[in-house]
């Protein structure tokens, strides 16, 4: 997803599906940029936008917090499903902060979107990282794949991915030999027990996973296994005997959750892993709704986690002093 | 942990507390700052015991620096809320840490153990 070529340039490629159209309109309709632009949780209002040669792009980001970020994009080169050419974050006083350019290309129905965003210097390339890495900024590359999905089927999905330093061989492997997979899922401070494990088409997994929130169990089903491309399973929350359960702390959340995990071959051996995550099966609208909340993070402010808290309280009898 | 968190989570399910959270979001307050949109509806004891539920829950603390000991927000623990409320995105970010830790960690083993293969 992201490598150095140069010393102070960074590289994003994706590969997106849908057709070009699809893709260029998300980039340049002022209406469907707004529903993806800008890392998770962030929304923007548009005050002006000039898609041309010398043309501009004023806008303002929302961030999570509640704070407002100021935004100016001048175009440089405009060719219509082809290439973009912008420079970022200069107004009438300072410097643009980088360059853009953005290539896009269709093959067999895939768009492929390659970005390049240079700097002034390796010193502001480090800074402009760091800047990205902290507001999450390549969730903007995935919330527009989540945007382009819902456009031509009407699913709500949720992807992440990221580029690991190592061969897709050696990155498959860490998802279907049990040994290695507990070593790593789960988020900091975790621990994942297999208490059963059977990963191979058909068969499936039985887990705990301890952290600071107590022990969860949950259990997983693959459906797809092709080595070293694709991974597909089913995944559940669960009780100690197995038993399909809900999660304490989220009883709305859908109770079957499928998981895609694609492997793509980078340059420098490198392998970009792309996890997309959607509700499995007969889900409620409201179970929905949850996971589409949860998706955009703290999008909803805190009103939205005070619904889902409010939900929780009601839900689990937790006295209220 | 678990009901470190199950505190906070019934001090903010009410809507009072949950007001003075807003107010105090925007920056210290007094107590009596703090109270007085609500002494219309209750007395100040019962406001001053909504301040006394956010800070046993942790989401407020009392500065000692100024005398009139303003009240403010505590970060960290309405981090707590906010990690748990868009967990899924962190589950995977944090995931993926581990995972490239994991990675270095599993190449060193390997290494060493293919060294009689010729590559030192």
């Amino acid at each position: 997803m992201e490598k150095a070529n140069k010393s102070n340039a960074i590289s994003i490629t994706r590969a997106y599906e849908a057709p070009l159209k699809a893709v260029w309109d998300a980039w340049t309709d002022p209406k469907q940029i707004a529903q993806w632009w800008g890392p998770r949780g962030f929304t923007i209002t548009t005050h002006s936008r000039d898609l041309r040669v010398g043309g501009t792009w004023r806008y303002t980001m929302h961030g999570p917090d509640g704070v407002d970020y100021p935004n100016v994009t001048q175009y440089l080169e405009v060719e219509k499903y082809q290439k973009l050419v912008y420079d970022h974050g200069g107004d009438d006083t300072r410097a643009p902060m980088f360059r853009v350019t953005v290539l896009f290309s269709e093959t067999g129905g895939k768009t492929k979107m390659e970005m390049t965003m240079s700097l002034a210097t390796p010193e502001d390339l480090a800074e402009a990282r760091a800047i990205i890495k902290q507001a999450g900024g390549n969730s903007t590359w995935d919330r527009l794949a989540e945007f382009l999905e819902k456009e031509s089927t009407t699913k709500e999905i949720f992807v992440i991915n990221r580029t690991f330093e190592a061969p897709r061989d050696r990155m498959f492997e860490m998802w279907i030999n049990p040994e290695h997979l507990s070593q790593w899922m789960g988020p900091a401070g975790s621990t994942m027990k297999l208490i059963r494990s059977d990963i191979r088409k058909g068969g499936g997994i039985f887990y705990s996973m301890s952290g600071d929130n107590g022990t969860m169990y949950g259990k997983a089903h693959y459906l797809e296994i092709d080595p070293p491309h694709k991974l597909v399973y089913t995944q559940h929350f669960c009780d100690e005997q197995e038993n399909v359960s809900r999660h304490p702390m989220a009883p709305t959340w859908p109770e079957t959750m499928l998981t895609r995990v694609v492997f793509e071959e980078e340059s420098g051996d490198r392998t970009r892993v792309t996890v997309i995550w959607e509700v499995y099966g007969s889900a409620t609208p409201e179970e929905v709704a949850t996971f589409i909340n949860g998706r955009s993070g703290m999008t909803q402010g805190w009103g939205g986690s005070f619904d889902r808290l409010d939900e929780y309280v009601a839900s689990s009898g937790v006295k209220v002093a | 942990m678990q009901s470190h968190l199950d505190q906070t989570f019934s001090a903010l399910a009410d809507p009072t507390r949950r007001a003075m959270i807003a107010h105090l979001s925007r920056g210290e307050a007094s107590v009596s700052e703090l109270a007085r949109p609500f002494l219309k509806s209750m007395s100040l004891p019962a406001v001053t015991k909504h301040i006394k539920v956010l800070e046993k829950a942790g989401l407020v603390t009392k500065t000692r620096e100024a005398q009139w000991r303003p009240c403010r927000l505590n970060a960290a623990a309405l981090r707590d809320v906010a990690d748990w409320t868009h967990q899924y995105q962190k589950f995977w970010e944090e995931s993926f840490d581990r995972l490239e830790q994991y990675l270095k960690t599993a190449k060193v083993k390997e290494n060493k153990k293919g060294k009689k293969h010729g590559k030192s």
